[in-house]
């Protein structure tokens, strides 16, 4: 270990902790070392389905994740990659197959447009015409962004940790946090299996295990793990453009650039945990309502199927910001499933917080206090 | 869902010797093997066995399945599935998946016994790519089953067993052998068998390997060098050689997907082949409800497979508390059987490999 | 980022499945990948039908002549189910007849 004291520590070597060390890095805060007890994108980030949407039911998701479509998509020039962190906008198809759900769209949609995201409402017939196999049989309409889309998860992050080390910033991959030494609510150091760093703040980007780094700090922070499975097919040529969701089936599907299907459902009654095995109910599960769905792509043949965890919260949305009592103990987890497509400007809001004080984007509404004053924030656009 | 309370996956000789022994104890098994025909590799093996009786010594390889379908289908509590391929083992719920033509079936089993064998190592050189460059299992199958040759005139890379064997029924089938390079300083099987490839004129060259494969669409030739004792190529010592087909015998590696699969603790045993299972004396991994047998423990032979197959079988079977005639003396037989085969010279390294793969005593 | 020089290395297939070359993996290694997980994430390597059992071997070897390390402690990614491609429809039918 070369440094033994940081102005920053970052824990977690996930898509988040890459992209806030980085940012950090970008605005002079160079000494900054990063802590991975595995390597970059080992965890969640290197497991996920990587869709980015900008289609959400609050204001402040769809803010946040606007803001991160625009860095998406000049992200290869950004972070000077290559080959590419493979972002394609080829849109996400979200279905609705009751009208309550008809109507939380339309809420959606007006909330969105206000904003400025372009999303479409359409009739199942519409629907049909960008994914023409689509099984509408109780399909009540969709709702359409063309800027969604889906990035690679492991070039995104390799994509950060690299910009971030050319800047300065030190990540120590294979090293385990295994205590952070606070005295009068201040951050003296973290502490790991390779040694000791001396810092006054920490940014907890760990993800599933943000709950226990926490802890180590004597916070009680609820994040905990959740699995999620997922499979990928064999390679074919391009079929379908967008990510397609359906909430109500809690199903995702979305080829990528490679020409396979990525997807996932999700379990009812998944325990908290950190069981990343794979399940044959999963499979079956999955292969049941992708036939139903999307019929064709249940000709294809699955590869492979594997879990990662959802960090998640209470209200199965971010934890963001200072953590008081402990002065400078920053979270930026919880993400519940949304973290990969938020992780570009969370990067950029926890560099502002943490070498300003104050982001562009007031993200006060998502601080780890909420759930003591029982102000949990109801998202209603979240998947399996 | 279908319940048994053993499965066996591969039906070679590990997982013949080990259902027979699950069948006779009593348990419900169940035998796939993802091919039509039961076999393994004993299916190619035109050649007679030697070793001792209750390995079939004098027999054929292409003979002993059928010894074995003959008792387990007469057992009303065994099954025989082939053309299944076993898809996955789920440890937490101890669910076998199969898959036969369309169907998807689950299997909850009590014990598993993963007698999958082992694949070709491949091999690293200049367009080891190109229509032409075949594995020796491969070769073997193409000729001894499908009665096709592969080309006229072939190069074989690798001295073990399995490319001394395979180059003597290529010669048999009249296809040039035009060398056989090794790149260690000895031959890697044993010399009875590289002795009738000498008779047969073909020059075994030691020191050497394959330096780059030559030809556009299909292979047209090979480039040879000779190498020193770091294993580096000897500048100049490159010669060029006429032939249609590169066979590569490099070594196999066990089959233990399903053992990741299980969650079995594994290490790394050069002299085994690769990664194995870490197993008891009795085959038994860090899974209690998994066993290996045969080369998906370790790579050694046919008759080594049977015994290992056996003494999985009949422990799976005593874990479930079902009685088995005799078990104590029989596992100690086969162990001293097996101790037997692993006393030649070739014989020390599986020795060694197997003792760093075996967990003593339960002392997990 | 400029052209990379041809080598003999960039006719050596180590993933038949991605089309992977022992170029391709040398310049990962060399840009700091040091584990048969990154490489695998960033290359496709072992992403195939096969799913490694070709390739990993071969870069294991690799990575311990680059680490200096023995191979035992180059670690090996973990293997999934299926072990074969599955059609996905068979596995919605189940034993089901059609």
């Amino acid at each position: 270990m070369s440094r033994n004291s940081a102005d920053v520590v970052v824990i977690g070597g996930g898509v988040v902790g890459c992209a806030v060390a980085f940012e950090l890095a970008q605005r002079g805060c160079t000494n900054v070392t990063l802590i991975e007890r595995n390597t970059p994108a080992s965890g969640s980030s290197g497991r996920c389905g990587a869709g980015v949407r900008q289609q959400f039911g609050t204001e402040l998701n769809c803010v946040l994740a606007r803001e991160a479509v625009r860095i998406f998509e000049r992200m290869d020039e950004y972070l000077d990659y290559e080959p590419s962190v493979e972002f394609r906008q080829s849109g996400y198809l979200m279905l609705a197959f009751s009208d309550h759900q008809w109507e939380q769209f339309l809420a959606n949609v007006a909330l969105e447009r206000s904003l400025d995201i372009d999303v479409r409402t359409l009739t199942c017939q519409q629907a049909l015409e960008i994914v023409p196999f689509l099984n509408i049989d109780g399909m009540v309409g969709a709702t359409f962004c063309q800027e969604d889309g889906h990035a690679n998860p492991f070039h995104t992050t390799f994509a950060y940790a690299r910009a971030a080390r050319r800047l300065g910033v030190e990540i120590l991959t294979h090293t385990e946090v295994t205590g952070i030494e606070v005295e009068n609510d201040k951050i003296r150091a973290v502490v790991t299996d390779r040694g000791r760093i001396a810092t006054s703040t920490v940014v907890n980007c760990a993800g599933a295990y943000s709950g226990q780094v926490a802890a180590m700090a004597g916070i009680d922070l609820p994040v905990w793990g959740e699995r999620h499975q997922i499979l990928i097919t064999e390679p074919v040529e391009p079929i379908m453009g967008p990510m397609v969701i359906s909430f109500h089936h809690d199903f995702y599907c979305q080829q990528v650039p490679h020409g396979s299907f990525i997807m996932g459902i999700g379990m009812p009654g998944e325990p908290k945990g950190y069981n990343m095995h794979s399940s044959v109910d999963f499979l079956e599960g999955m292969a049941r309502s992708l036939r139903q769905l999307l019929p064709p792509v249940a000709q294809l043949r699955v590869v492979r199927q594997w879990a990662g965890l959802y960090d998640r919260s209470p209200d199965a949305q971010p934890i963001l910001g200072e953590c008081p009592p402990v002065e400078r103990f920053f979270n930026a987890n919880g993400f519940s499933g949304h973290g990969f497509m938020l992780a570009p400007i969370v990067g950029v809001i926890m560099a502002d917080l943490v070498t300003t004080g104050s982001s562009s984007i007031d993200i006060s509404k998502l601080d780890a206090g909420r759930f003591a004053r029982g102000e949990l924030v109801l998202e209603p656009a979240v998947v399996g | 869902m279908r319940e048994v309370d053993i499965a066996v996956i591969g039906a070679g000789p590990a997982g013949l010797a080990a259902a027979l022994a699950c069948g006779e104890s009593g348990a419900t098994t169940l035998l796939v093997d993802y091919m039509d025909a039961p076999g393994g590799q004993l299916i190619k093996q035109t050649h007679k066995f030697f070793g001792s009786e209750r390995q079939f010594a004098g027999t054929r390889g292409i003979q002993i399945p059928d010894i074995f379908i003959g008792r387990l289908s007469k057992m009303p509590n065994v099954q025989l599935m082939w053309g299944v391929n076993a898809s996955g083992y789920y440890a937490d719920s101890g669910v076998l998946t199969l898959e036969d033509g369309g169907k998807f079936i689950k299997v909850k089993a009590k014990r598993v016994i993963i007698a999958t064998g082992a694949a070709e190592k491949a091999l690293a050189f200049e367009n080891n790519d190109l229509p032409g460059v075949y594995g020796a299992g491969a070769v073997q199958t193409l000729m001894n089953v499908h009665g096709v040759k592969p080309g006229d005139r072939v190069l074989m890379v690798g001295s073990g067993n399995i490319g001394l064997i395979v180059s003597y029924q290529l010669i048999q089938a009249h296809v040039e052998v035009i060398a056989l390079v090794e790149a260690a300083r000895c031959i890697g099987g044993y010399l009875v068998h590289a002795a009738k490839l000498r008779r047969a004129g073909v020059p075994i060259l030691t020191s050497h390997t394959i330096v780059r494969a030559l030809g556009e669409e299909t292979v047209r030739g090979a480039v040879v060098a000779q190498v020193d004792q770091s294993w580096q190529v000897k500048p100049g010592s490159e010669r060029e050689m006429a032939c249609d087909v590169i066979c590569l015998a490099v070594g196999l590696t066990p089959l233990v997907d399903m053992m990741w699969q299980a969650g079995c603790e594994m290490r790394y045993v050069p002299a085994l082949g690769g990664h194995v299972p870490a197993r008891d004396e009795n085959m038994r991994a860090s899974n209690p409800a998994v066993y290996v047998a045969g080369d998906a423990g370790g790579v050694e032979e046919a008759s080594s497979a049977m015994i290992s197959g056996e003494i999985a079988g009949i422990s799976a079977a005593k874990s479930l508390g079902f009685e088995v005639q005799g078990a104590e003396a029989r596992l100690g037989q086969l162990k001293a059987d097996l101790a037997a085969i692993r006393s030649g010279p070739t014989g020390e390294k599986i020795c060694a490999g197997v003792k760093c793969a075996t967990v003593c005593g339960g002392e997990w | 980022m400029a052209e990379r020089e041809k080598s003999p290395d960039d006719n050596i297939v180590i993933c038949r499945c991605e089309d992977v070359t022992l170029a391709e993996i040398r310049e990962l290694i060399a840009q700091g990948y040091h584990t048969i997980d990154e490489i695998k994430r960033v290359s496709r390597a072992g992403m195939g039908p096969c799913q490694g059992r070709t390739c990993r071997q071969l870069i294991a070897r690799e990575l311990a002549i680059a680490l200096g390390v023995p191979v035992e402690q180059v670690e090996m990614p973990t293997f999934r189910p299926p072990s074969r491609p599955v059609l996905l429809s068979t596995i919605a039918r189940g034993e089901a007849d059609e």
